[in-house]
């Protein structure tokens, strides 16, 4: 049964379609992230289900209810601010017991919640301090017990972790998705990073130009994206784009394509392909991608190089990494297997 | 330390000007006033405060009791517009709390003269309503008196007042919001706490501004009792009586420093308390 419904979601501003027929449902206890490039409508898609955004047209359930034209203290779902928005005239306690308060719990009641929700987040210590007195990390811990502890049917995080610093991000990342489950909550997480939703989501939706392209789990938005868009979003690629002469066939290293309208883009995923010295002999799987070049730069990026490569009678420049050491103008090919990269005549 | 003699001076000078201005405009006459305060025909004494107690120790309850009165009228009337004005978009009334920003005292006094008469606006209207024969003016009571520094001190604190609601970051609204907090409980557990200082500021401006106002008293409050100001005027212009005037000044003055230690000392604890 789904928690959360959302259908046909419209919603412009002047020109600007921030939300242009957006349909998701979120699964009890599922973590679906909402990613896409800046000013797709993430944020007011969630804006719009927390109630602060008025829909131009479109319905939201919660548990089957309509919860549409409710103003958002009655709707239960509890969001999470990217600036945590912490009251910073109340102590730690008296955040998280703010919701409680609102709904009237007995003193013992707030107190026992609290504490449980504290304790939860590992902050039990920091409970009588004010959010001025608390690190960036302690802060987020703060406002995502003050989210958790009203124990709301959906979660909603906007970008919960821009605001720290990349190795803290790693960690908490997993943080997250351990409580997520362990809370058993439907919860909507949106960001911008594709790889942090690759890491910790059940499915993912993948938004542009307010609009849903594609809606899966990471496996299948990874490796069977829908269309060129989603294709270059997610993962790290190399492109490459071709304009057919005439109604020729299109050959591409050894494999041919049927010329169609307008232009082919080869979506290669980088992290997938390797790169060989041109001499050496490997056997392909059908349907696999060979392409022969020359090295024309390199990176040093650690464990491994950034090549930069010319492929014979392409004119773009792949960009592909390697664990092997070429040098400039050496030789090459690079093997790519079949499900990893992608056509698309656009 | 040449170098260092030398920048002194030239810092010195670069405020000087200022200094001067504190001086002359400020802290001269100050002076001269509580030196004034305690003269009665060239002898330094205590008469004049003997005076200002025995005669007009009314008067001095009735300006604060007003003043205060007036301060809290005011305040709630503020918090409501900008409480209301925050959560909605409305040009209209956006544009008109400010325009008494821009009348004059004076014709504020008698237009509510002319409003609040015995047979003025406000009572042709009431007559009517109530179908009663005659009703008392408020242009020469407490009420009218009131009434008008409402009117007059209104927009003023509602600006400061809405300034700091609408200076407050949404995310704090919305956050209580989401928990399940209604408009008005929004106002009173988030948008007031946090915006308390410049609220603090907004009364204590009222209060200053109400108890040292000369025109709207004369030309709208009753004969007695009488706001300090009005009682200094009739002391200088009827009795010639500086010593009286300046004591009565001196009293006014203090009165607001009690307030300015207190305001002072709560900027302190919410500087301490809440900006770290
Ligand atoms: N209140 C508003 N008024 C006008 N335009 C808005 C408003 N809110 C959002 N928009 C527009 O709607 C579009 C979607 O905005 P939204 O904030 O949802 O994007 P986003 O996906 O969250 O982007 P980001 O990753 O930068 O946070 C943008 O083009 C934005 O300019
Ligand atoms: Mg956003």
């Amino acid at each position: 049964m789904a928690v959360l419904q959302a259908q046909g979601l419209y919603k412009s501003y002047g020109q600007v379609k921030a939300l242009d027929d957006v349909n998701i449902e979120i699964e009890d206890s599922e973590l679906l992230a909402v990613i896409g490039p800046s000013g797709s409508g993430k944020t007011t898609l969630l804006r719009s289900i927390a109630g602060f955004v008025q829909l131009d047209s479109g319905k939201i359930f919660i548990k089957s209810k309509d919860i549409t034209d409710l103003p958002p203290e009655k709707r239960n779902v509890a969001m999470f601010f990217q600036n945590y928005a912490l009251w910073p005239h109340m102590t730690v306690f008296e955040n998280v017991a703010y919701g409680l308060k609102i709904r009237r719990y007995d003193k013992k009641a707030i107190r026992e919640k609290v504490e449980w929700a504290l304790d939860f987040l590992d902050i039990k210590s920091l409970a009588e301090r004010k959010p001025n007195q608390l690190s960036g990390g302690q802060q987020q811990r703060v406002a995502l017990a003050r989210a958790i502890v009203v124990q709301p049917d959906v979660l909603l995080l906007d970008e919960p972790l821009s605001n720290l610093d990349a190795k803290i991000r790693m960690r908490i990342r997993f943080e997250l998705k351990a409580l997520q489950k362990k809370l058993q909550i439907a919860t909507l997480y949106v960001t911008h990073d594709q790889e942090e939703a690759l890491s910790i989501a059940d499915r993912i939706a993948v938004m542009h130009n307010g609009k849903v392209l594609q809606i899966g789990t990471p496996q299948q938005v990874y490796k069977e994206p829908v269309n060129l868009f989603v294709a270059d979003f997610i993962g790290v690629n190399s492109i490459v784009r071709i304009k057919p002469l005439d109604k020729d066939i299109v050959k591409v290293g050894n494999l041919e394509f049927q010329p169609q309208q307008g232009v082919l883009h080869l979506v290669i995923r980088a992290e997938e392909a390797r790169v060989l010295p041109a001499k050496e002999h490997v056997t392909l799987k059908e349907g696999d991608l060979k392409l022969e070049g020359i090295i024309m730069g390199k990176l040093y990026l650690g464990s491994k190089h950034r090549y930069e490569i010319k492929i014979h009678g392409i004119e773009e420049i792949l960009f592909i990494n390697s664990e092997e050491a070429f040098k400039i103008n050496e030789q090459i090919q690079i093997i790519i297997p079949k499900d990893s990269f992608f056509v698309y005549w656009q | 330390m040449r170098l260092q003699t030398k920048e002194r001076f030239i810092g010195f000078l670069l405020v000087l000007p200022a200094f001067l201005v504190l001086i002359f405009l400020y802290v001269y006459p100050l002076i001269r006033a509580i030196w004034t305060s305690f003269l009665k025909d060239n002898h330094l004494t205590w008469a004049n405060y003997g005076k200002v107690f025995e005669i007009y120790s009314r008067d001095v309850l009735y300006s604060v009791v007003m003043t205060t009165g007036v301060v809290l009228v005011v305040l709630v009337l503020s918090i409501l517009l900008a409480s209301y004005l925050r959560f909605k978009e409305w040009r209209f009334l956006d544009l008109m709390y400010r325009l008494p920003l821009f009348i004059p005292f004076l014709i504020v006094g008698h237009a509510m003269r002319i409003f609040l008469a015995p047979h003025g606006t406000l009572n042709n209207l009431l007559t009517r309503i109530l179908r009663v024969e005659e009703l008392p003016g408020f242009s020469r009571s407490w009420i009218g008196l009131l009434w008008t520094f409402v009117w007059v001190m209104t927009p003023y604190a509602a600006l400061i007042v809405l300034g700091a609601f609408r200076a407050l970051d949404s995310s704090y609204i919305e956050a209580a919001r989401n928990l399940g907090a209604s408009k008005a409980k929004v106002v009173f557990t988030v948008i007031m706490p946090m915006c308390k200082p410049s609220i603090m500021v907004a009364a204590i401006l009222t209060f200053v501004r109400t108890i040292s106002s000369l025109t709207i008293p004369v030309m709208i409050g009753p004969n007695t009792p009488n706001m300090i100001t009005v009682d200094m005027m009739f002391r200088i212009n009827f009795f010639n009586d500086w010593g009286v005037a300046n004591a009565l000044g001196v009293v006014s003055y203090l009165i607001v420093v009690v307030l300015a230690v207190y305001y002072l000392r709560f900027m302190a604890t919410e500087r301490g308390g809440i900006k770290g």
